[in-house]
């Protein structure tokens, strides 16, 4: 070790005046800190104890209201409304007085005594903190507690804000509903600002833009008098509302569609082939979200969740159907492009077309004679389809044409439970049954039958597409959050998927052939005519089930006006007659209101 | 045992006053976790665990003592880097709890390596100040000192670890102040602290930043750390003069406190204990930090004095944040309170402390 004069210097006389120095700060510190306790637990005891005795400090949550849902014009869908929850802390009750509480209250709620008395027992599960006795009282039951308040200590009211679905079940498989976190999702979510009651989006734009619509709870310490209520707040954090969702869903549109439709079963979609704005979005059958809100019985929640009818499901994005003759533009696409068909070539129809052991028929048992491309669309003429299965299309082109136009694959839409449906090929058949491909499967999938499955909002596209000359948009259902203040916090851009590349003679035969199955005498979809608007489409009837339970079901999809698009739409009815005696006057009707001004008018 | 002459030359004041302090320690472990053995059926017993530690740690004990601190100057080094190493390590593939990566697992074992770190620093700064005392006009008599303290203490904070990094300036600062340095070095040294400050703000995280945030303002997080804080204040406070008994904390047992067995022991103490309880760990405190002075004063060399020195004052900070922080002294930093807090790392630690502290004075007058 370095010695030297210097540092024998220092070691034997200002380093014992250093050790001093510390010393005195050591006790100085110890001094302080035993001060501090002094004022605390003696000056201060008493009032502490008191806060002690009952624990007279809870926390309690704010809980941030949850942001509103808009409709591309501002209309609110979906917001809050306040209530009133009745909550019970079992340590403010004198244990004499349990059965007394249980009593008034049973009589004020309405509820048996019973499941009172067991709220109160489960209370005790965590020291002073609140337990639920009945969520969203009446203005009424609320006056009746106040007025008898000194008779129930322990009982308050709180005033929560809860989720309104302003127009029941209106919009209700876009908007979805929230509901109570369950223990799992509590127990991967509580890092992350949720607390114990906490509710979270469960289905629908609830359940996709929770993160924007949650906000930010804030929080109260409370120091509450021995009866329970609040006396005196000792903190609070303001809670920071969620941001508003605003979709870019049609409110009167959409309304529209649903009084059309509300008597069927089926879907419809309607999109704004300029941009892939979807515009209404309808399911049916439907249900009232507001009703995972309310307290519902379980019986009736038993009801939704297990009913016949599976109300939850969005049709428009989760059903797979198959498209029938509304696919029959795409196989013409094919038959054009890569098969060398031209406008010139005729295929036969005498109402059925034989093929080894197997016979197709056309839906007109009559036949249609002689028919080119544009014919056999405008009276859907199976047989000349049939033909194109046969002789020039392999089930490699209408794979890749299926899949050019967005089927077999999800659109992306922001809502959960979307489904792929089943875009099919060798390869896919193969590994689905073990089987290769066979010619008949081809002959089928040119009336677009068979394995082919399509959902609503696929079809919605692809006819979005067809209609503004070859651009795939991926759908587009929100269009901005928007904080509370009013700022914007993320616009959602309009997206290509994919330019269609085919030629401009192909695009107009097509075209064309859309308008004459509207506007001519004998097409099939005349029923979808609009006085004074030009609209396109094709109907389309699928079979399903067995020859003894036969079940149809009706499409109609098309766009108006024809020389300006400006609204592509899709109707499916479950269990109906065709797709021109159905669908296509609810697709008209749909067309007139949007096209003649009809989102002013407010029929609600 | 041909050694055994040298248990003749224990300072047995502050071996009393370890004992008494790892006492208490077991005694408050076991009540702040009195519910939660019951309800597991003594399936958790944090107070026959922290015995087990207790056990292991006077192992470690005897084995410093019989080695003797003047040998370990030498591996002051080997140790000072190793810790480096395992705090790297802790930051590359440690576990996580409460949103901090302190652990290391070793088998069924979390070892702490933050925790061991402030005695291998004491150990590198004192073997690197003894063999530069007297340079006292140099810059480089702090610098040097200065570089070994900010990397592990870096290190520490990423973890992120505020209490445990807050620890190492005061032991830099008071081993540099009892070497000799000059005021000017002092004054120094204290700038480029204060100037490093928005620096050290950067590197904290932003539930950090809260913390330090609530202290100043508890209304920030009324249902977070402003009411750990407050819950524990309510129950040092209602302690009053004599305490409600052991077990007999409404805010212990009713599950107020939060990290009771660990962190908040001492509001455990308060309550139960009563400001009288206060008052005797205090003093146990006092007299263990004084002894730890007195042994720096009286220690036959340098280095020996800069070890005493530096475990003195790291005993003391551990006092000053964990109690200050039970009572809105200091902000909530999760430092344990040593020889009383539940944990493995922290009780070996306290006890290697002690240990080298034991081996100065014993050395002073035996040499084997």
């Amino acid at each position: 070790m370095v010695r030297n004069k210097r540092v024998e210097e220092y070691f034997s006389g200002q380093f014992e005046g250093r050790i001093k120095f510390i010393v005195f700060l050591i006790i100085c510190v110890f001094g302080f800190l035993l001060y501090n306790f002094w004022r605390v637990q003696l000056l201060n005891g008493e009032w502490y104890s008191e806060l002690a005795r009952n624990n007279r400090v809870r926390k309690v949550v704010i809980p941030a209201p949850r942001g509103s849902v808009y409709d591309a014009k501002g209309i609110i869908l979906a917001d809050n409304r306040p209530s009133y929850d009745v909550e019970v802390v079992v340590e403010d009750i004198p244990s004499d007085k349990k059965e007394d509480i249980a009593n008034r209250l049973s009589k004020i709620l309405d509820m048996p005594e019973t499941a009172i008395l067991q709220t109160i027992k489960l209370s005790r599960r965590v020291p002073y903190v609140q337990e639920k006795v009945k969520r969203d009282v009446t203005m009424e039951q609320v006056t009746q507690i106040e007025e008898i308040r000194d008779y129930l200590p322990g009982i308050t009211i709180r005033p929560v804000p809860v989720r309104d679905y302003r127009f029941g079940n209106h919009a209700a498989h876009i908007l979805g509903y929230i509901g109570k976190l369950t223990a799992r999702e509590y127990e991967l979510l509580k890092g992350d600002g949720y607390y114990i009651q906490d509710s979270i989006g469960k289905m629908g734009i609830e359940r996709t833009m929770e993160e924007f619509l949650k906000g930010e709870h804030g929080g109260m310490q409370v120091q509450v008098d021995s009866k329970g209520y609040t006396d005196e707040i000792l903190g609070i954090r303001e809670p920071n509302p969620g941001n508003n969702v605003y979709l870019t869903i049609d409110h009167y549109l959409q309304n529209h569609i649903e009084g059309l439709m509300k008597d069927n079963d089926g879907a419809a979609v309607v999109i704004n082939p300029k941009n892939g704005d979807v515009l209404a979005m309808a399911s049916f059958p439907d249900f009232d979200p507001n009703i995972f809100i309310r307290q519902t019985s379980k019986e009736d929640l038993k009801h939704i969740f297990s009913g016949e009818k599976n109300v939850l499901m969005n049709k428009a994005i989760r059903g797979g159907y198959p498209p029938g003759s509304t696919f029959k533009m795409l196989i013409a696409i094919a038959a054009l492009e890569d098969g060398g068909l031209t406008v010139g070539d005729k295929y036969f129809c005498n109402g059925s077309f034989d093929f080894g052991q197997f016979i197709f028929h056309c839906w007109f048992r009559g036949g249609h004679g002689s028919v080119n491309i544009s014919e056999a669309l405008r009276y859907s003429c199976n047989v000349f389809f049939y033909n194109l299965g046969h002789k020039i299309l392999g089930v490699h082109d209408i794979h890749e044409w299926s899949h050019n136009f967005g089927f077999g694959e999800k659109t992306g839409l922001l809502l959960d439970g979307e489904i792929a449906g089943i875009n099919p090929s060798n390869e896919w058949k193969k590994q689905r049954f073990g089987e290769p491909w066979y010619p008949g499967d081809t002959i089928n999938l040119c009336i677009g039958q068979g394995y082919m499955l399509v959902t609503p909002l696929q079809l919605a596209m692809y006819v979005a597409a067809l209609a503004n000359g070859g651009t795939l948009y991926r759908p587009r259902l929100v269009d901005k959050i928007v904080s509370n203040s009013g700022r914007i916090l993320k616009t959602f851009p309009i997206e290509k998927h994919r330019q269609i590349d085919m030629s401009e003679d192909t695009w107009r035969i097509i075209y064309h052939a859309m308008e004459e199955v509207v506007q001519h005498r004998y097409g099939t979809g005349m029923k979808a005519r609009v006085e004074g608007i030009p609209v396109a489409g094709k109907t389309g009837t699928i079979q399903l089930g067995t020859p003894e339970n036969r079940r149809h079901h009706a499409w109609f999809v098309g766009f108006a006006p024809s020389d300006d698009p400006q609204i592509a739409v899709v109707v499916l009815m479950e269990d109906a007659r065709s797709g021109g005696t159905d669908a296509a006057p609810i697709a008209s009707k749909i067309i007139e209101f949007y096209l003649s001004n009809g989102q002013t008018e407010d029929s609600l | 045992m041909f050694k055994g002459r040298i248990f003749k030359y224990l300072n047995y004041p502050l071996l009393f006053v370890t004992f008494a302090l790892v006492g208490i320690g077991i005694i408050f472990i076991s009540s702040a976790s009195y519910q939660i053995t019951l309800e597991t059926n003594a399936q958790i017993n944090y107070a026959s665990k922290q015995i087990v530690w207790v056990v292991v740690a006077f192992i470690a004990f005897l084995t410093i003592i019989l080695y003797g601190y003047d040998r370990i100057v030498n591996l002051s080094y080997p140790i000072y880097f190793m810790n480096i190493a395992l705090l790297i390590l802790v930051l590359a593939l440690g576990s996580e709890r409460y949103g901090a990566q302190r652990w290391l697992q070793f088998g069924g074992f979390l070892l702490q390596p933050s925790e061991f770190a402030k005695i291998s620093i004491i150990l590198v700064l004192a073997r690197h100040i003894s063999l530069n005392v007297g340079s006292y006009r140099s810059f480089m008599f702090i610098l040097r000192p200065m570089v070994l303290t900010f990397i592990p203490m870096i290190l520490i904070l990423r973890q992120p670890d505020l209490g445990t990094s807050l620890v190492f300036i005061p032991i830099l600062f008071s081993m540099i102040f009892v070497a000799g340095a000059m005021l000017k070095q002092l004054i120094t040294l204290m700038s480029v602290g204060v100037l490093a400050m928005p620096i050290f703000w950067f590197l904290l995280k932003d539930y950090q930043k809260n913390r330090i945030r609530v202290f100043w303002d508890p209304n920030l997080d009324p249902t977070g750390l402003g009411y750990q804080a407050i819950q524990s204040k309510i129950a040092i406070g209602s302690g009053g003069l004599l305490g409600k008994g052991w077990l007999h904390g409404t805010q212990n047992q009713l599950n107020f406190l939060p990290k009771r067995h660990t962190d908040f022991i001492f509001s455990v103490i308060g309550e139960e204990w009563g400001f009288f309880g206060v008052m005797c760990v205090l003093i146990l405190f006092l007299v263990l930090v004084l002894a730890g002075i007195y042994v720096a004063s009286k220690s036959k060399d340098v280095y020996g004095k800069l070890v005493a020195t530096g475990i003195s004052i790291m005993l003391l900070c551990h006092v000053v944040i964990n109690i200050g922080m039970t009572i809105g002294l200091m902000p909530i930093t999760g430092l344990p309170l040593l020889f009383l807090s539940y944990g493995g790392s922290s009780m070996l630690t306290a006890i290697i402390s002690i240990a080298l502290l034991q081996s100065i004075w014993i050395k002073r007058r035996y040499d084997y």
